[in-house]
């Protein structure tokens, strides 16, 4: 290595990385590094989504069409460190939009798009899970959307209740309650053994 | 949070792996843009065979120009040496990592240093903790991008010494 003198020291003052507010303003002002950043920060989360809402086919759009979305709306995101709600309803619509399609090619294939859980468990998952997430699977099948998500999003995915909320575009009190009620009628499907 | 349902939390598989995300991010770059790019195709497409035909060879020679594959990612000289996106230096000690091109890096005890990304003619590293001296060799083939916290320093070829205030 050479012996150069070095030059000064370049100092940075940010404690931790860039808060959601200033990634959205870098993005904004189309900054590159901040759309990857933000990105990195956000992808396994919305990769997450979809996957559990989805087959494996259409995960890859999903994450790629939200934040292309993102990067191109970003300027209309009123409230900044609201990035991760805004992020996970961008992610939904475009998972409402696959559910769309599937249901047009459901006619021709017999597959709604759903995601199945049992064939995501990672490898060291024991039989006994795989055989509960089945079960979820054919319960989770009878309920209509609009109670099934929140329910996966909150449960499968690990979304607080005001991540849930924003994804889905509804007060807290109407995702408690649809949570509430997607939980009694799989209580109750399970008690009865389906 | 309720967690009765943490145990089949941790029993699916992630959302991604790094390589996923990597791959995704690659596709993202590619098709930023694309939807006004794919409504000019389709206008184009009514003028013509002759017309789509020179679109055709015109973004391919642009494409063939503006990715420039020849260039080989940055690698270690020690190839035990993970260079790759996503991989991490930290040095409980000073330690010398020689590179490919010649340049050179040097980690003050305590160091760490993520690769975002290696991509031949780019090389981007995040210094998450403590000093690191960067020799870089001058008019190489690629640009170096080093992010310290709220600043990004672009390198071309010089020697600086950064260190991070995360």
């Amino acid at each position: 290595m050479s012996a150069a003198p070095a030059l000064a020291p370049i100092v940075a003052l940010a404690p931790t990385g860039p808060s959601d507010a200033e990634l959205v303003e870098r993005v904004s002002n189309g900054d590159k590094w901040a759309q990857e950043a933000m990105y990195r920060r956000y992808v396994r989360l919305i990769a997450s989504v979809a996957r559990r809402m989805l087959q494996p086919t259409d995960v890859d759009d999903v994450v790629q069409e939200t934040f292309i979305i993102a990067f191109e709306k970003v300027g209309q995101l009123v409230q900044p460190s609201a990035l991760k709600g805004w992020l996970l309803q961008i992610a939904m619509s475009r998972v409402h939009r696959k559910f769309r399609f599937r249901r047009i090619t459901k006619l021709f294939t017999g597959d709604d798009g759903r995601a199945c859980l049992a064939e995501q468990v990672s490898a060291g998952a024991s039989p006994e899970v795989i055989a509960e997430l089945a079960l979820f699977d054919r319960v989770l099948g009878k309920l209509p959307r609009s109670v099934r998500e929140p329910w996966l999003l909150r449960n499968m995915v690990g979304c607080s209740l005001e991540e849930v909320a924003a994804a889905c575009d509804c007060s807290l009190a109407t995702i408690k309650r649809r949570i509430s009620d997607a939980q009694g009628q799989i209580d109750a499907m399970l008690g009865e053994g389906l | 949070m309720s967690d009765s349902y943490q145990r089949f939390r941790d029993s699916l598989e992630p959302g991604y792996s790094e390589q996923e995300i990597r791959e995704n991010w690659q596709r993202i770059e590619d098709r930023q843009g694309p939807v006004k790019v794919r409504r000019n195709m389709l206008s184009l497409a009514a003028l013509g065979t002759c017309a789509v035909a020179a679109a055709v060879l015109f973004f391919g020679s642009t494409k063939s120009s503006s990715t420039d594959s020849s260039i080989a990612n940055l690698t270690a000289v020690d190839q035990s040496i993970s260079m790759e996106a996503g991989a991490t230096l930290s040095a409980h000690e000073a330690t010398n990592i020689a590179l490919s091109d010649g340049s050179a890096l040097s980690l003050a005890p305590n160091a760490k240093l993520n690769v975002i990304g290696n991509e031949g003619s780019r090389f981007v590293t995040q210094l998450q903790r403590g000093n690191v001296h960067f020799n870089v060799k001058p008019r190489g083939p690629r640009t170096w991008e080093i992010e310290t916290g709220i600043a990004t320093v672009e390198v071309v070829g010089t020697e600086s010494k950064t260190k991070a205030c995360w």
